[in-house]
């Protein structure tokens, strides 16, 4: 049976211009907050955020697991002490692995007309994954990072974008995006971002991907 | 200013000593050489850019038809 809907006006119930036909039709509350945690879970899956202040390196560890075969990681950083750029490298058991079979490639190019090949190599014991200018108001970083934990090749995509000013100058602004690898197909559940030289303000997020 | 090096481990900040502190010493290293690496060949490809600038200049090529060339 069809049912009328009302809304109050503040001193009398209204009918809506519409009717609902059947109740049935509709969710409860309880279904629709099912529902949307379910949807909420299907993308990307918040693990870690973790502020840092004044460091030359920051670690996590244990946020890579085999829940998850892919990762978001983003990097905001405030501040830097020093010019230069930022790099990552796997960690397992709260341990670093320094090893020089790190590889990568990247492209950047700037507002000053400068764009080149960066990075290229794989004998490094490190990834960059961009650069931040000491004068720059702020940085970002983002990495896309394949199977950190599963027996597979570890590999990773990531880009950052600069300038290297403070409102309302933007001074020069650049992007770079690489490709990175990782000779071993072990397993890792950790990373540590460091600065090639100085200390770094900011925060990193890492999301799982749901498979 | 101290001198001392800082290093963050999930939510604690500690003095970096040890074998991290020269692992990490070691990997800054190794990133200066390599930024230092990229900033002369950068400075080179500058030179060589301002270089055949010059020479084409010197043939009587325009600054407009130089930059058309160069992109």
């Amino acid at each position: 049976m069809a049912k009328k809907a009302y809304v109050y006006s503040g001193t009398d119930w209204v009918p809506l211009a519409s009717e609902v036909t059947d109740l049935t039709a509709y969710s409860t509350s309880t279904e629709i907050a099912n529902t949307y945690a379910t949807k909420a879970d299907n993308g990307l899956v918040h693990i870690n955020t973790t502020s840092f202040s004044a460091v030359a390196s920051q670690s996590l560890n244990d946020v890579f697991s085999a829940t998850y075969d892919n990762y978001k990681i983003f990097i905001n950083l405030d501040s830097v002490s020093a010019s230069g750029d930022l790099y990552a490298r796997l960690r397992v058991s709260g341990a670093d692995n320094s090893s020089a079979i790190y590889g990568s490639t990247g492209w950047y190019s700037n507002s000053s007309g400068g764009s080149g090949v960066v990075n290229n190599g794989t004998t490094n014991i490190g990834w960059s994954v961009g650069y931040m200018n000491s004068t720059a108001d702020n940085g970002y970083f983002i990495i896309d990072l394949s199977s950190p934990f599963i027996a597979k090749l570890t590999m990773a995509t990531s880009w950052a974008l600069r300038n290297n000013d403070t409102p309302p100058t933007i001074g020069t602004t650049e992007q770079r995006i690489q490709v990175l690898t990782h000779a071993l197909s072990s397993s890792f559940d950790g990373i540590t971002v460091y600065r090639g030289s100085g200390s770094m303000t900011g925060a990193i997020s890492i999301f799982g991907v749901k498979k | 200013m101290s001198d001392k090096i800082y290093i963050g481990i999930d939510n604690k900040r500690i003095e970096a000593k040890g074998e991290v502190l020269e692992s990490l010493l070691q990997a800054q290293a190794e990133a200066q050489a390599e930024q230092s690496r990229i900033e002369a060949e950068q400075q080179a490809k500058a030179n060589a850019k301002q270089s055949a600038m010059n020479k084409l200049k010197a043939l009587g090529l325009t600054d407009n038809e130089i930059e058309g060339l160069m992109g």
